[in-house]
């Protein structure tokens, strides 16, 4: 059992605040994705929960139990550092036995768990090599196997992946999944990459400078985004995000947008009338609607990837993308009609950023 | 337009002309020279031209007492004085990489002060440091009790090495630490993070890790400093020259005598000749089995 509890967590360098009264847990097993842009302090948040930072204020416990004067050997956790932090002069073998050495296991457990491991990494043809004589995925391979022969409670990553090309990544994280579901550690993964977040986690925590945003399954946050900052955090390319002011039709509620076009909105209550909105709509909720679309953009820039094409647009001063198949891609300069899907609109609140519908 | 040395050959020999005529003038000929009037009977007290005598020289020497002694000494003097200053200066960069972090660059530049000091007052500073009447040494013994009267060190002749190798040593350190500040700085954190969740405590992590991973830095600013002993004579020639009995006889200072006080040049020639092979040798061991070239990429 290894479920990690924050509670109250504060953290500062000098005068800056890096990390404001943190609380999360994270259930036993879970593979758990902090993400958040630089400086929002997800690493921070790791190394404290690694031991390597000192907890100035607040508490975490692992396994029931309060960590925050343990040191990192006594934790039972391992890490995956960024730049891998092998061992130069040290064999793959003896990288992968190290802390298996220094925990004074004895040599033939030593022998088969280093086995083990290099059979389940793929590594075993390697053990006699040194880390300079490795290729990139081979080093991110040793580095994930030195924090899984000891068999930790817990596996800390800090942006194990940002060192490799575009197509080991995402092999990389496949495996790095697969092998969570085979060891089932509780694993908490740190990453600025919002596609790793979605496709790795089983929860995402989005961090934005020093607090928590919002915490959840992918997919919700993902569809129900809480405020402006995660709506746009996830998601490529990113919501758009339309000004407008919540007025009423005469008969039903809706948004008049900048350029007086209106559009109802269903679930849209009274006391809302009135304010000043960002209407946010994810690309593929836009459709191209010749006859009665109420946003009228021009066509800027259209990009297609294969399966669906992108339409970057022009409303307003403002750019608005769509998702459109490719055979009703429109051209270049093209005016085009777009209109939300009903259950495509979010609204934000225009000084706050909170969500209100 | 690049160059290339085929199509244009007398502008790359311009190029490394001035440092082929500084090197060849001012290294490789009185190299060459000494090798030569090695083999001759080359001596200002002596008239006319110079005869070759073959390995005479030579023979003399390997039958010469003194030069045996010197040899010994030279060793035993350089190689004590390199290691000790490679210990103590890791030690102390190991106590400013880890241990007083904030203000490592004041005790760095405050350390590297001794670096500056020149040998001769070295020399008068452990000479007096070690004097019978009035050395510190000497005071501090016979205040903790450990003598009951003042010891003639530098007259002693296991002490009057030990004094060399004081002075060698101390001078060094800076040097040393300097070096093995700059190697342990250059490991990354992240390494020394790995290894403290890996659960290395800190002498493992300083025996496993750190040494091992600075150790060719270690080595080759132990060759430097050790070639740099090999040479220096200020401290033996100033403070015992070359006393008692011969015990701080480095091979240096016996050159040294050979030539400006037997005024034999052919013979110190023949010392010098010796003293370099000796310098090589002992590089040769030091860079071949102390360099690990394994995980140098």
């Amino acid at each position: 059992m290894a479920a990690i509890t924050l509670t109250n967590l504060f953290k500062s360098f000098g005068p800056v605040e890096v990390l404001k009264d943190i609380n999360l847990s994270i259930a036993d097993k879970e593979f758990c994705v902090l993400v958040g842009p630089s400086g929002c302090g997800k690493s921070t948040l790791l190394r404290m929960i690694a031991g390597l930072e000192e907890v100035q204020a607040g508490t975490i416990e692992i396994g029931g139990e309060t960590v925050n004067d343990m040191r990192p050997r006594d934790r039972n956790l391992a890490m995956v550092f960024q730049g891998y932090a092998l061992y130069p002069h040290k064999t793959v073998k003896e990288n992968l036995s190290f802390s298996l050495k220094m925990h004074k296991y004895k040599k033939d457990e030593i022998e088969t768990r280093v086995q083990k491991v290099a059979e389940t990494l793929g590594l075993d043809v390697l053990l006699g090599r040194r880390p300079g004589q490795l290729s990139g995925g081979q080093r991110q391979r040793v580095a994930m196997g030195r924090a899984m022969v000891r068999d930790p409670s817990v596996f800390l990553f800090d942006e194990p992946l940002s060192n490799l090309d575009a197509k080991l990544r995402v092999q990389m994280r496949t495996e790095i999944r697969d092998l969570h579901q085979r060891i089932g550690a509780t694993s908490v993964y740190v990453t600025h990459d919002q596609i790793e977040a979605m496709t790795m986690a089983d929860r995402i925590v989005i961090m934005n400078n020093g607090v928590i945003e919002q915490v959840g399954p992918p997919l919700e946050l993902f569809d129900n985004p809480a405020n402006v900052f995660v709506a746009t955090f996830l998601g490529a390319p990113s919501i758009n995000l339309l000004e407008g002011k919540v007025v009423s039709d005469g008969e039903k509620l809706g948004v008049r947008l900048v350029d007086g076009s209106f559009i109802s909105v269903p679930d849209i209550k009274s006391p809302l009338e009135d304010t000043s909105v960002l209407m946010g709509v994810r690309p593929h909720h836009l459709v191209v609607d010749p006859e009665n679309g109420p946003i009228q953009a021009t066509v800027k820039v259209v990009e297609p990837t294969g399966v669906e094409t992108f339409v970057f647009s022009e409303f307003k001063g403002q750019e608005i993308a769509c998702q459109v198949v490719r055979q009703a891609a429109p051209k270049q300069k093209d005016k085009i009609r777009l209109s939300p899907t009903k259950e495509g609109i979010l609204l934000f609140d225009k000084t706050s950023g909170e969500r209100v519908i | 337009m690049l160059y290339r040395v085929k199509k244009a050959p007398w502008f790359f020999a311009a190029l490394i002309l001035p440092a082929a005529l500084v090197v060849g003038f001012l290294i490789l000929y009185p190299v060459i020279n000494g090798i030569y009037l090695s083999f001759t009977d080359a001596s200002p007290l002596r008239q006319g031209a110079l005869k070759f005598v073959g390995f005479e020289n030579y023979t003399y020497l390997f039958e010469e007492e003194v030069f045996y002694a010197s040899v010994f000494n030279t060793s035993f003097i350089v190689f004590v004085s390199s290691a000790l200053a490679v210990i103590m200066g890791f030690l102390i960069a190991l106590l400013l990489h880890f241990g007083v972090k904030r203000f490592a660059p004041l005790f760095r530049a405050l350390v590297f002060q001794v670096w500056v000091v020149p040998w001769i007052c070295v020399t008068i500073l452990w000479g007096w440091m070690f004097n019978k009447e009035y050395g510190l040494i000497n005071y501090l013994m016979t205040a903790t009790g450990m003598t009951e009267t003042n010891m003639d060190i530098l007259f002693d002749q296991t002490g009057a090495q030990w004094v060399m190798i004081a002075g060698f040593t101390w001078r060094s350190i800076p040097f040393l630490m300097v070096i093995a500040l700059a190697g342990l700085q250059s490991i990354s954190t992240e390494i020394i993070e790995a290894s403290e969740l890996d659960g290395a405590r800190f002498l493992s992590r300083i025996g496993h890790i750190i040494i091992p991973m600075i150790r060719n830095v270690l080595m080759v600013a132990l060759l430097l400093d050790s070639v740099r002993f090999f040479q220096e004579m200020t401290l033996p020639l100033l403070l015992t020259q070359g006393g008692p009995v011969n015990a701080t006889m480095v091979l240096s200072l016996f050159t040294y005598q050979l030539a400006f006080e037997n005024w034999d040049f052919a013979l110190a020639s023949a010392a010098g000749t010796v003293w370099l092979v000796f310098i090589i040798v002992v590089a040769w061991i030091v860079l071949r089995f102390g360099i690990r070239k394994e995980h140098v990429k």
